[in-house]
């Protein structure tokens, strides 16, 4: 038991670092799952649909059936393909209230300096290097 | 907490950039809610007390980020222990 808990807690965890580590998985996974998803349900629905035709013996549209359930197929692997190529914007978090610091002058990307930077000084840091540069 | 630097020196180049923006954006979403909560505007600090406005913010991160990992590496350990036993 409690090692089951262990390995949920594994799992979860390691999903986790995973979505941290590569913040486009959210969107893959998504993408496969929501097209492995339609690909069963038209699967699923070209069975019964075949079954029906068997018991009933109503085969008139048994060619077009093929025809229509490989289009839907291939049709959600294109919108697939195309989903996971198309970049996505590059979206900052907004926190309440955040337009309010904003002027004409500054904006969010006042913050990119912030973003580029390799290390940022802190005040102590920054006290250290003007004194070194005042000697 | 020496061990934890010495693994975080072996882990590879892109993992650490990547830890290092997510720490910065959040140390960046910190300092704006700390100037929202003060009713201030962007304008009223100079380049040199936003750099070390953020720079603080994203110390004080690594600090949490440090005692999490910790923590959950001793639950972890104790998980291990009573599964063990």
């Amino acid at each position: 038991m409690v090692k089951k808990i262990n390995q949920i807690i594994t799992l979860i965890l390691g999903t986790k670092l995973m979505m941290w580590a590569v913040p486009d998985s959210k969107r893959f996974i998504k993408g496969i799952a929501i097209t492995v998803v339609a690909i069963l349900l038209v699967v699923y629905f070209h069975g019964e649909y075949l079954r029906w035709a068997e018991l009933s013996g109503n085969t008139t549209y048994l060619s077009i059936s093929y025809i229509i359930k490989n289009l839907i197929i291939l049709i959600s692997l294109i919108i697939l393909f195309i989903y996971l190529k198309k970049t996505k914007k590059k979206v900052y978090p907004k926190v309440k209230g955040e337009e309010k610091i904003y002027t004409k002058n500054a904006n969010e990307d006042y913050f990119d300096k912030f973003r580029d930077k390799e290390k940022l000084r802190t005040k102590a840091e920054q006290i250290l290097e003007k004194d070194e540069k005042e000697k | 907490m020496g061990t934890l630097t010495e693994l975080l020196k072996k882990a590879p180049q892109s993992v650490k950039d990547k830890y290092k923006i997510k720490i910065r954006e959040k140390a960046i979403e910190r300092v704006k809610e700390k100037i929202v909560k003060h009713n201030k505007k962007l304008e009223d600090y100079s380049d040199d007390e936003m750099e070390a406005m953020i720079a603080e913010a994203e110390n004080g991160l690594n600090e949490d980020v440090r005692t999490t990992v910790l923590t959950a590496l001793l639950i972890g350990a104790g998980i291990e222990i009573v599964a063990g036993g």
